[in-house]
């Protein structure tokens, strides 16, 4: 009788979930265009990658360095100021918390697609209303997208708008599970509003930062939708992330193995980064 | 904001402390300000899309900007729905994320059931494996997926071999069932599951009602509120969707929304109006299923923490 009411279930898990991972450890060790027979060639793929001298390989760290820079840059602002916003709409004395927290969260639920064209219109060189905005103080036009210095922090401010409002969610959560208790015991010793903040508040908030730290970096490290619609990896490779990378090969050259290896990579990674979650929070999923 | 006082304070205490509760007044009419401001920067894209979506070609690139349009262009909708297919794209996107959200369900409450309710051997060391799956990210199986989809046996023209045609790709199935088994739906279900008694189920066994029975008509009802939790996420999930269908759909008659908006701004390169007026459509059911459902969003996710791509 189990096996009935499991069998669907099951059946999807080894197939797509951990089948696929086995699968593309094993891809990686092969060469494969989806058409003629794979062939068997080692650890060749990984070396390429890791160590080759290349043209693919150095797109590859590059990818690599860009996706760090995106994952520590969206990840510091967006737990800041998820940080600051929760603490601004727990305010006691905030009427309509609801209605704030609504508005803070509507970007969260807007796909990556729909998001990036809104920014794409709103960067645009020529009338986008930055550029508006900025002729309006009397400041050169500026290139958001176009600019290698610019594409990647405006992929950034993008990406904190679209998340903020989840770190919210989940610091709001915290902050109510603070007990009251400490927080009158401080003001019968005198410590005021910020001692408050720096010994209380933040101290217990510390699982939940490790918490949405963790979640961050893990879908951070996957991004690819903004760089493949709004400057598809350009310009100079500046926005090329690691996704972006394993899409191009596996997709559009068809190096099903040497992508697979990139992936087998980034996922040994990631697992890395979720197994120091499960360690730290004990297998705590409360946040 | 920062002290307390008791309510009667300021009847009762002498000068200074009234002044101290204006000054918090005043702080409370500053914080409201300031969140308010937020608010607008937070939401403003969103205004900025609509107004764009009704603006004409010519008022769009006006300097100053002005966010009310002086004249309303409607037409552009009509433009963007009847443009590339665009009718076709939301209809896709709203067959698969229905019946993708609703066979989700049925998957991962059954297997709720079962690891809630039912006794086999290796339960928890199963358990815990789906458990573990939900630290794998969805890139890494991302290619082998595709093939498997490509390689479904007697799919798309393909032999038993899986070899020959296409399988799935180009097709709803494709599209709908790889994603519909997640780990996450079958924690958050057996979480719930769990609350019900065991009492109950066994005085429905003694009026001889089955497992199924028991399924249907006692636990899923009981469920509801979680039920619905996991429709909504999942409904986001297949509706936002991207990645998988860019990978499986070449065919434009199985292409989704998101798919959909990329192939408009290659052919509206500098035609923000239909462009916008795209947008907005392709946002506004989720907008609408936030505003029915927003607190079992936000409770949802405080719940979980579950974190979207």
């Amino acid at each position: 009788m189990a096996l009935l009411f499991l069998a669907p279930f099951l059946l999807l898990f080894v197939v797509f979930r951990i089948g696929p991972v086995l699968a593309s450890l094993v891809l990686s060790f092969t060469n494969y265009d989806g058409l003629s027979r794979p062939v068997w060639v080692g650890a060749a793929n990984y070396g390429n990658i890791l160590f080759g001298s290349e043209a693919a390989s150095r797109l590859f760290w590059v990818s690599v360095g860009n996706t760090l820079y995106y994952t520590v840059g969206e990840l510091a602002l967006e737990a800041s100021i998820g940080l600051a916003l929760a603490l601004l709409v727990n305010a006691r004395v905030l009427r309509i918390k609801a209605l704030w927290r609504s508005f803070f969260y509507l970007p969260v639920i807007t796909s990556a697609v729909a998001a990036a064209m809104i920014w794409l219109w709103i960067y645009n060189s020529q009338t986008g209303l930055l550029n508006l905005l900025l002729k309006g103080l009397g400041l050169p036009n500026q290139s958001f997208l176009g600019d290698p210095r610019l594409a990647m922090p405006s992929i950034i401010v993008m990406a904190v708008w679209g998340g903020v409002g989840w770190t919210m969610v989940i610091y709001l959560a915290g902050l109510q599970g603070i007990p009251a208790g400490l927080y009158d015991a401080a003001r019968i010793d005198g410590a005021s509003g910020w001692q408050q903040f720096w010994y209380i508040t933040l101290p217990q908030l510390q699982p939940v930062t490790f918490f949405v730290v963790v979640m961050s970096c893990i879908s951070n490290l996957q991004v690819f939708s903004q760089m493949f619609i709004m400057t598809n990896g350009g310009p100079l490779n500046t926005t090329i992330s690691v996704t972006l990378e394993i899409w191009l090969n596996a997709f559009r050259f068809f190096r099903f193995g040497y992508a697979s290896a990139m992936s087998f990579l980034l996922f040994v990674v990631i697992f890395a980064i979720s197994l120091l979650n499960n360690r730290v929070l004990g297998g705590n999923r409360e946040g | 904001m920062k002290a307390e006082l008791h309510p009667a304070a300021g009847r009762i205490l002498p000068k200074r402390n009234k002044n101290i509760i204006v000054l918090r007044s005043v702080c409370t009419f500053l914080l409201h300000i300031l969140v308010a401001t937020l608010s607008v920067v937070m939401v403003f894209p969103f205004l900025w899309m609509v107004s764009s979506s009704v603006k004409a070609q010519n008022e769009l690139f006006l300097f100053p900007p002005r966010l009310i349009p002086s004249h309303w262009f409607f037409s552009n909708y009509a433009r963007a729905w009847q443009a590339a297919r665009f009718s076709q794209y939301f209809g896709n996107s709203a067959v698969v994320a229905v019946c993708g959200t609703l066979l989700t369900l049925l998957i991962c409450a059954m297997a709720a059931y079962a690891f809630s309710k039912l006794y086999f051997k290796g339960r928890e060391a199963i358990f815990w494996l789906v458990l573990g799956s939900q630290m794998i990210p969805g890139i890494v199986s991302l290619i082998p997926s595709f093939l498997v989809v490509k390689s479904i046996p007697f799919a798309g023209g393909n032999n038993w071999l899986g070899q020959g045609g296409r399988g799935w790709l180009n097709s709803y199935a494709g599209l709908i069932i790889p994603g519909a088994g997640g780990a996450f739906g079958v924690f958050l279900l057996r979480q719930f599951f769990s609350t019900v008694p065991d009492e109950l189920l066994d005085a429905a066994r003694i009026d001889g009602c089955g497992d199924v029975g028991i399924f249907a008509r006692i636990v899923m009802p009981l469920a509801r509120p979680a039920l619905a939790a996991l429709s909504i996420f999942t409904f986001q999930g297949y509706w936002n969707d991207f990645l998988w269908p860019l990978v499986i759909t070449t065919d434009d008659r199985y292409r989704t929304i998101q798919l959909g908006l990329m192939v408009f701004r290659q052919r509206f390169t500098t035609d923000w109006g239909p462009l916008m007026a795209g947008v907005t459509i392709a946002t506004a059911p989720m907008l609408l299923v936030f505003l029915l459902a927003q607190r079992y969003f936000v409770r949802g996710i405080a719940l979980t923490g579950m974190r979207e791509g």
